[in-house]
This record gives C-alpha cells, sequence and structure tokens, in this order.
C-alpha cells in the first residue's frame, strides 16, 4: 500500500466518523413528543355550561392598550406580544403566551383566568 | 443442487463459445427496449391484437356470455363466510356482448362466486357475468393484481355469481391427447394431494403437498412467514432443486436396475416432463425441468455441457413463449439463482463447497429479495446448509410415502410417520434459526440505482485480478461506498411538508402523517380478517414504498376491529416508538390482546384524552378534542363515541380527524366552535349518520365547514356508507367529497400556504 493510498484511506474513514457523530447528533436532538393536558377544555368550559359571560382578552387580536390592562404586561412586555404575533403564527392556545421572552410560568398562572385566544361566538 | 453442481463442476474449455448466451442476453435487451417503447408510446397496447379479449370492454361490462376452454387446474377454496369459490383461467374462443357472438382470443380468470364444485382442466364451458379489467392497486406500494395477471397473460377478469351460469358446453377437442394427458395428470395430483392430508395433520399435509406437488395455497400464513424470514420460502415453490433431487433418484433407482445409461436418460427426462406438468408448470419448475433434459440429452448424445448456454436456451424458449414472464419475479430470481451458482461459486475455492453455494445465490439474489420482498435475511446462509439436505430427505420420503401408500395402509402409516418427522425437524430448525437475533431485517423499497451499484461492486470484487484491483483499492470502494450511505441523508433535506395519506382499506380507517420534521405517525390501520389484513397488505407496503421503517407513533382511535385489526402485523414488522389511544380497555376483537402486544414489544403507551396538547412535532400543533374522561369509564357510552379526535393544525393547513365519532361525540365537541373550523376533515363514523341525530351532525359539519371531506368506506359498503344526509350536508357546505374505494388513496401536501391533493385512481365528486 503506497502512502497515497493510506491518506486517502484514512481520510475516508475519518469522514464517516464525522457523518455517524453528526447523524447520532441530529438523532439526540429530535425532541421527543409530549402529550400534555392544556387550557383548551377551560376556554371553552363557560361556553359548555353558557353560565360565565367574563370579557376575556384575546391576546390573538388585543392592542397594546388591552394587553397592559392585564396585571404584569407593561407596555414593553405588551411590544414583546404584537411582536411575536407579528414574527409568528397565532397563539393556539392561552400558555402559548409563555413562549414570548420575557413571560413566564408565573406571570402566565397570575393571567391566565383573563386571556383567550378564540374568537368566542357560540352559534 | 446435484445435478447442477455437477454441471458447474465440470471443466468448460476456455474461452467456450456460447451463442445460446449472446442470443439470450440479445433478447432480453430486446424485450426490454420493446416493452419501453410500448408502455411509454402506446399505452400497452400495440401488442395485442385487435380481437383480444381486452379490447371488447372499455370498463366493466355486465351480462357477458364468454366461451372457452379451461387451461389452468382449477382451484376451488371456501371464503370466511361459507362460500364455495372456483377459479380457473380460460382460453377465450368466443364472447357475446350484446347480441352475437364474435370471434375473439386472450386469456381470462375466471372467479365462480358459489360453485359446485365440478369443474377440471380442459372442460370448455359457456359463462355468463360481469367482465372486467383487472383493478390496479388502490394504495401506493400495495401489491398490483392487475401487473401480476399480465405477467401471465391474462388482461380480463370474469366474475360469475354462481354455478347456475355456467354450462358446460360439447367438449370438441377435448379427446386432443395432450390435453386428456394434462387433465389426468391433474386429477391424480388432486388425488394424491387428498391422499396426504388422509394421512397427515392438516399443516403438514399442506406444506407436503406445496413441497411435492406446487400446491402453495394450503400452507398456513404463519408458517410461510417463518420460511420467508429465513429464506427458506424457495424449498416450497417446487425448483430446480426438487426436480434435481427426483432425477438423481430415478436415476439412481433405475441404475440398480442394470437398464443401460441412454434409456435411463430417457425415462428420467419422460419422467421429469410428467413431473414439471403435475406441479402446476410455474417459472422455476419449467426452466430447471428443460435444463435437466439438455443436460441429459447433452449426456445421451456426448456433448459437452456449458451451464450457461443451458441456462440460456431455457430462457429463451420461455421468453418465446410469453415474454412478459421477464418481468415477473420468478422468472429473475430463478434464473437469478442458477447464473450467481454458475458465476460466483467457482470463484470461491477455499470455502467449503455447499457454503459456496449458498454464499453465491445469496450475494447474487439478495438484492433482488431486497427489493421485492422488503426483507434482508442473512441468516440463509446458513439455513440453506440444513434446509437443503432435509428437503432432499424430504421429498425422497415423500415419494416413497406416496408410492408405497397407494399398495398398503399399514406402509402409508410407516412412511407417513417418517415423512412428518423431517417436515416436523425441517419446521423446528427453522424456526429457531428465524429466533436468532438479527437472523433477518425489514428493509423499505431501495432503488434500482442502488441495486445496479451493487452488482457493479460485486463484479469489480470477483474480477480483481482482471480490473487490477490491488486491496486498497477495494477497501477504499468500500469505504466511499459507507461514507456515501452515511452522509447522503444528512446531505439530502426532505422538503418542509406535512403529508396526510388517507390509505384505501375498505371500510375502515388508515391515515399516514409523515410530519415536516420527519417524524411519521400512524392513525388506525384497517381491519384484519382471516383473509385480508389490512396492516399487512396496505399500510405496510405503502410506509416501505415512502422509504419509511419506523413509526413515531401510533395512534388507535378506538377499540373497533376496522381501526386496530391492521396494527398487531404493522407493529410485528416496522419499529413502533409509542403507542397512543385513550386508555379505555375494551375486551372486543382481540383489543386486548393488541394491547399485551404492545406491553410485550415495550412500546411506550400513552393515553389520551380531551383537553390534551400533543407537543414536539415542529410547527404543527396538535389537539385531542376528544373524547373527555368521563366517557372512557361510562359504559352507556359506546366505543364509537369515544373515539379520539384530533385537531392538527400547520400554519394555514387545518386536519380534523374524527374517528368513529356518533351523536355524543359530536355533542361534546361541538362546544370547540372556533377550533372545529377546518380544511380537511376526516368524515365521522365513514359518512354513517343515523336520522336521530341529524340535526346535530348538520351543526357539527356546519361549524367544521371542511373544504375537502374525506370518506373511507368500500365499495358496496356493508353497512352502506357513506349515508345520503351527510352526503347532502357536506355539499350544502360546500365541501368537495374524495371517498376512498373511488379515488383509492388519498394524499394531501401542505406547505403551510396552500395543500395539494393527489388520488391514485380517481377525482372527488362536489
Amino acid at each position: 500500500m503506497s502512502r497515497q493510498e493510506k491518506l486517502i484511506i484514512i481520510f475516508l474513514l475519518s469522514c464517516a466518523v464525522v457523518g455517524l457523530a453528526v447523524s447520532f447528533y441530529q438523532k439526540s436532538q429530535q425532541s421527543e413528543i409530549r402529550v400534555v393536558p392544556s387550557s383548551l377544555i377551560k376556554e371553552f368550559a363557560y361556553l359548555k355550561n353558557k353560565t360565565s359571560h367574563q370579557k376575556l382578552i384575546n391576546i390573538n387580536t388585543a392592542d397594546a392598550g388591552e394587553l397592559t390592562s392585564l396585571p404584569g404586561i407593561g407596555p414593553v412586555l405588551a411590544e414583546k406580544i404584537i411582536q411575536y404575533r407579528r414574527e409568528n403564527d397565532e397563539f393556539l392556545l392561552p400558555e402559548d403566551i409563555t413562549k414570548v421572552l420575557g413571560i413566564g410560568s408565573a406571570k402566565y398562572q397570575s393571567i391566565k383566568d383573563l386571556i383567550t385566544t378564540f374568537k368566542h361566538d357560540p352559534r | 443442487m446435484t445435478p447442477v453442481r455437477n454441471i458447474s463442476d465440470k471443466k468448460i474449455s476456455n474461452g467456450a463459445s456460447r451463442p445460446l448466451l449472446a442470443a439470450f442476453i440479445c433478447l432480453i435487451l430486446g424485450i426490454l427496449l420493446v416493452s419501453f417503447i410500448d408502455t411509454t408510446y402506446f399505452h400497452n397496447s400495440i401488442f395485442i391484437p385487435a380481437n383480444h379479449i381486452s379490447k371488447k370492454i372499455e370498463k366493466t361490462q355486465d351480462n357477458v356470455y364468454i366461451k372457452g376452454r379451461i387451461i389452468s387446474d382449477p382451484l376451488f377454496y371456501e371464503t370466511h363466510w361459507k362460500q364455495k369459490r372456483a377459479s380457473f383461467t380460460l382460453e377465450v374462443d368466443y364472447i357475446k356482448l350484446k347480441d352475437n357472438w364474435a370471434k375473439t382470443q386472450g386469456l381470462c380468470k375466471v372467479t365462480i362466486y358459489k360453485s359446485d364444485q365440478k369443474y377440471v382442466y380442459g372442460d370448455n364451458l359457456i359463462l355468463f357475468g360481469s367482465l372486467s379489467l383487472p383493478t390496479p392497486a388502490a394504495n401506493p406500494g400495495e401489491f398490483n393484481y392487475s401487473t401480476y395477471l399480465k405477467h401471465q397473460k391474462i388482461h380480463v377478469v370474469l366474475g360469475v355469481d354462481s354455478y347456475k351460469d355456467v354450462t358446460i358446453s360439447q367438449p370438441e377437442n377435448k379427446y386432443r391427447i395432450p390435453t386428456l394427458l394434462k387433465s389426468k395428470i391433474f386429477a391424480l395430483r388432486k388425488k394424491v394431494d387428498e391422499y396426504i392430508h388422509l394421512h397427515l395433520p392438516k399443516k403438514e399435509a399442506g406444506l407436503i403437498s406445496a413441497i411435492i406437488l406446487g400446491l402453495r395455497s394450503e400452507i398456513p400464513r404463519d408458517s410461510r412467514e417463518v420460511f420467508i424470514q429465513t429464506g427458506s420460502a424457495h424449498i416450497l415453490a417446487i425448483s430446480g432443486l426438487h426436480l434435481a433431487i427426483i432425477a438423481y433418484v430415478f436415476f439412481f433407482l433405475l441404475g440398480l436396475m442394470r437398464i443401460p445409461y441412454n434409456t435411463r436418460a430417457l425415462i428420467v427426462i419422460i419422467i421429469i416432463c410428467f413431473y414439471a406438468i403435475l406441479c402446476g408448470g410455474r417459472t422455476p419448475i419449467t426452466r430447471a425441468a428443460i435444463m435437466i433434459t439438455i443436460f441429459l440429452l447433452a449426456r445421451i448424445l456426448n456433448r459437452e455441457i456449458d451451464i450457461y448456454n443451458a441456462l440460456s436456451l431455457a430462457g429463451i424458449l420461455m421468453l418465446l413463449a410469453n415474454p412478459a414472464q421477464l418481468f415477473s419475479v420468478g422468472f429473475i430470481l430463478s434464473f437469478g439463482c442458477v447464473f450467481s451458482i454458475a458465476y460466483i461459486t467457482p470463484k470461491m475455492k477455499k470455502i467449503y463447497k455447499p457454503l459456496a453455494i449458498s454464499l453465491a445465490v445469496y450475494i447474487g439474489i439478495a438484492p433482488i429479495i431486497a427489493y421485492n420482498f422488503n426483507i434482508i435475511s442473512p441468516i440463509t446462509i446458513v439455513a440453506n446448509l440444513f434446509v437443503i439436505p432435509l428437503t432432499g430427505l424430504l421429498i425422497c420420503a415423500g415419494l416413497t410415502f406416496i408410492l408405497f401408500g397407494f399398495l398398503s395402509a399399514s406402509l402409508a402409516t410407516i412412511f407417513g410417520a417418517t415423512t412428518w418427522l423431517i417436515i416436523f425437524l425441517l419446521e423446528k430448525i427453522i424456526f429457531y434459526l428465524s429466533k436468532i437475533p438479527y437472523a433477518y431485517f425489514y428493509v423499505p423499497d431501495i432503488s434500482l440505482w442502488l441495486i445496479a451499484c451493487y452488482y457493479i461492486f460485486i463484479i469489480l470484487i470477483l474480477n480483481k485480478e482482471k480490473f487490477k484491483l490491488s486491496r486498497a483499492g477495494i477497501s477504499i470502494i468500500i469505504l466511499l461506498c459507507i461514507n456515501l450511505y452515511i452522509w447522503s441523508p444528512l446531505i439530502r433535506k426532505s422538503p418542509e411538508q406535512l403529508k396526510i395519506t388517507f390509505l384505501h382499506v375498505g371500510h375502515g380507517d388508515a391515515i399516514v402523517i409523515q410530519f415536516p420534521d420527519g417524524k411519521t405517525m400512524l392513525v388506525d390501520a384497517g381491519a384484519k380478517s382471516k383473509y385480508k389484513d389490512n396492516g399487512r397488505e396496505v399500510v405496510i407496503p405503502y410506509l416501505w414504498h415512502e422509504g419509511i421503517n419506523k413509526i413515531d407513533y401510533a395512534l388507535i382511535t378506538h377499540s373497533d376491529l376496522d381501526h386496530f385489526g391492521g396494527i398487531a402485523s404493522v407493529i410485528k414488522k416496522v419499529d413502533v416508538k409509542s403507542f397512543l389511544y385513550n386508555g379505555r380497555e375494551d375486551n372486543e376483537y382481540g383489543y386486548l390482546e393488541l394491547l399485551n402486544l404492545v406491553e410485550s414489544k415495550e412500546i411506550k403507551k400513552l393515553e389520551i384524552k380531551e383537553g390534551d396538547r400533543i407537543e414536539g412535532f415542529k410547527g404543527v400543533e396538535i389537539l385531542v378534542l376528544g373524547p373527555p374522561e368521563e366517557f372512557l369509564n361510562n359504559n352507556s357510552i359506546s366505543d364509537n363515541d369515544s373515539s379520539v379526535v384530533l385537531k392538527l393544525i400547520y400554519k394555514n393547513t387545518s386536519l380534523l380527524l374524527c374517528g368513529d365519532i356518533a351523536e355524543k361525540g359530536m355533542k361534546n365537541i361541538i362546544s370547540y366552535a372556533n377550533v372545529l373550523k377546518s380544511d380537511i376533515i376526516k368524515v365521522p363514523h365513514h359518512g354513517l349518520c343515523v336520522n336521530k341525530y341529524k340535526s346535530t351532525a348538520e351543526q357539527f359539519y356546519y361549524l367544521v365547514d371542511p373544504e375537502i371531506a374525506v370518506v373511507t368506506a368500500s365499495k358496496n359498503d356493508p353497512y352502506l356508507a357513506p349515508a345520503t344526509s351527510t352526503i347532502e350536508c357536506l355539499s350544502k357546505n360546500g365541501a368537495t367529497m374524495y371517498v376512498t374505494h373511488k379515488t383509492g388513496a388519498i394524499i394531501i401536501t401542505s406547505n403551510g400556504e396552500d395543500y395539494h391533493i393527489t388520488t391514485t385512481c380517481g377525482t372527488g365528486d362536489v
């Protein structure tokens, strides 16, 4: 085996090893799915019972003024929410508001009963 | 493989001319070219004569009379609703579409639904029934019955309701000697089959019938599966091996009688031809019979034999009889095997001979097997070392059992027991071999390019002296292949799209969802009965067709057979990561068995219910809208109503999967008014709707307001799905209906902005 051949073999071997490492890395990055309870039932609970008619703030359509009326949301956070909405899709459920930088689960807990993501118009 | 080995042992003088091999290759290339031109430019038609029966009809035509002759051994079987059926191939002479009889030609596959079992080979019949072109596969990847028949030159099928529509006409040529002889041979085969069943238990008798008489239909599914897994299925299809053993045995016996060589050879040729006809004359056996005849004739004429020329002559004769055979798996495998033995074995001089042969065959045909049967079984190399000698013994024992058994009953019992013992041993060995880890694995469909690369590589390695390949050269090639294998999936970017496939599984659901991030989810898998396992026959072939061999999430909406039936086979053959269900453990049609299977395979079980959210699919949101928790332990709620209901959102495209929900299920999710609105809906319960809850259903469809409504139902649906009220309701809301029995599989792809629909064989109706 000549020196050149050896070099080629070593190069190919290292390529293969790198490839294997990359594919393992990609596999480990793949997220497992989780089944998590959501606020979906709660969102629609009052429609089912048709009792409460509390005015909720729709975080998908509300403007900055409405958003700041929520406890713990100042103009900065309101702007962040609006910006998030512009860059991403609508919020599917109220808990998705935690995806906005600056809103943690504690803040969400304090506002979760006041916000909604759906236009409620029971037919 | 005895004579074959003898042939390859014989020295071929160097540089032997092989005109037949050249002719064979030219013929193959010619057929390939012609069929390519024909299918591309003439749509499979120029080589069919104008008065051919397939040109008489355009689509299914009822009330047709045809007249012809049975040219196959009729098959009689019973369906699971105890209907006795008969099926055979008919050579058609005349056809009456409306008023007049017209001369025609071609072959027709006939099925008589209520048969009285009295047709035999060579009968002339006049039949009345509905004539149609065989249906192409309804789902991508599924077995294509139409192509399968075309390889046998059959282009049309005739369905006959009952034996009353069949008249046996005057047998004008029943007394033609070949026909008469053949019908006698088939009668003999039937008699022997009955005799075997009389003396042996059903399962073993089925195997013996397959191995000795070529009656393959009697082998139970699970034992056939084990044979396939260990790569031993070739002994079930009568092949060169069987014929060679029989030739050898008779040669030996006649030798004991001191019959001169040439007479012996002639007698053996006659026996071989007789046996080949007896077994139904399938591709491998015809090939073997021709080759053994050539071999023996060469010995009589004292000519040198060249295996390539013998093989080529067999090939040329068979292709001239039916060129379409070239594309059938049996033909390719049979010729591939012999070619591999002849070509590869001599190059492995250092290896123990039987092992070398086994290895040669494996190297030669493994990619063809993988391509056609989606299985790679390295265990074959070892298995053959046991299986082939045992099969030899079995054939000898079986023949003795049959020959002596007709003389005396007590002898039959003794030889029957011996035969049984050998079969028992064979089955046990194969069973344990299949249990060895990594004995076999299933692979998704592979591309023809990969196969071509494989063969080029093998030829390079086998002729390394000729191509002046050093060891370094070989290792570089191997390393290059490995790199290609590792890097190609990393570099190739899969398109960022959501792909939803509603498979056609008759009355039942089977939905495959491929997510933009490469994950796969299966929602239900169709029904499973004794005669049709949608998991094995539809879902798995589709997954393999798509290059998928793992399912991340298998979801069963509820415990009805038409939804969960097929999943067991899927779990056995494809790697399922987790199993989602509503948590209700009904004891119905083996639902509990399925749950046990899931547990024994250590698949993660997840319960999902109303209000849950399934997270982890990049870009795709999944909400679970049903069933509510209180439905699950409530026996007054039907299992249909406790179906899992999923809402899937991928940017601008949304999909609602409803399982089989009826009134209560609908009422429960109606309150999710805003979430219900979807582009695509899998219509609940196959579109069935009872008038009792018509208003609920109307409200439900009004809220969902779909553009596309997919209904999963079978042709002549047993429950008459979809109901007219459902159709009315959906069309009132402006939805386009896609019913699986009309469209075949429905494939919807979405890039998030808009979606696109394709179907395998039809369009939706507004």
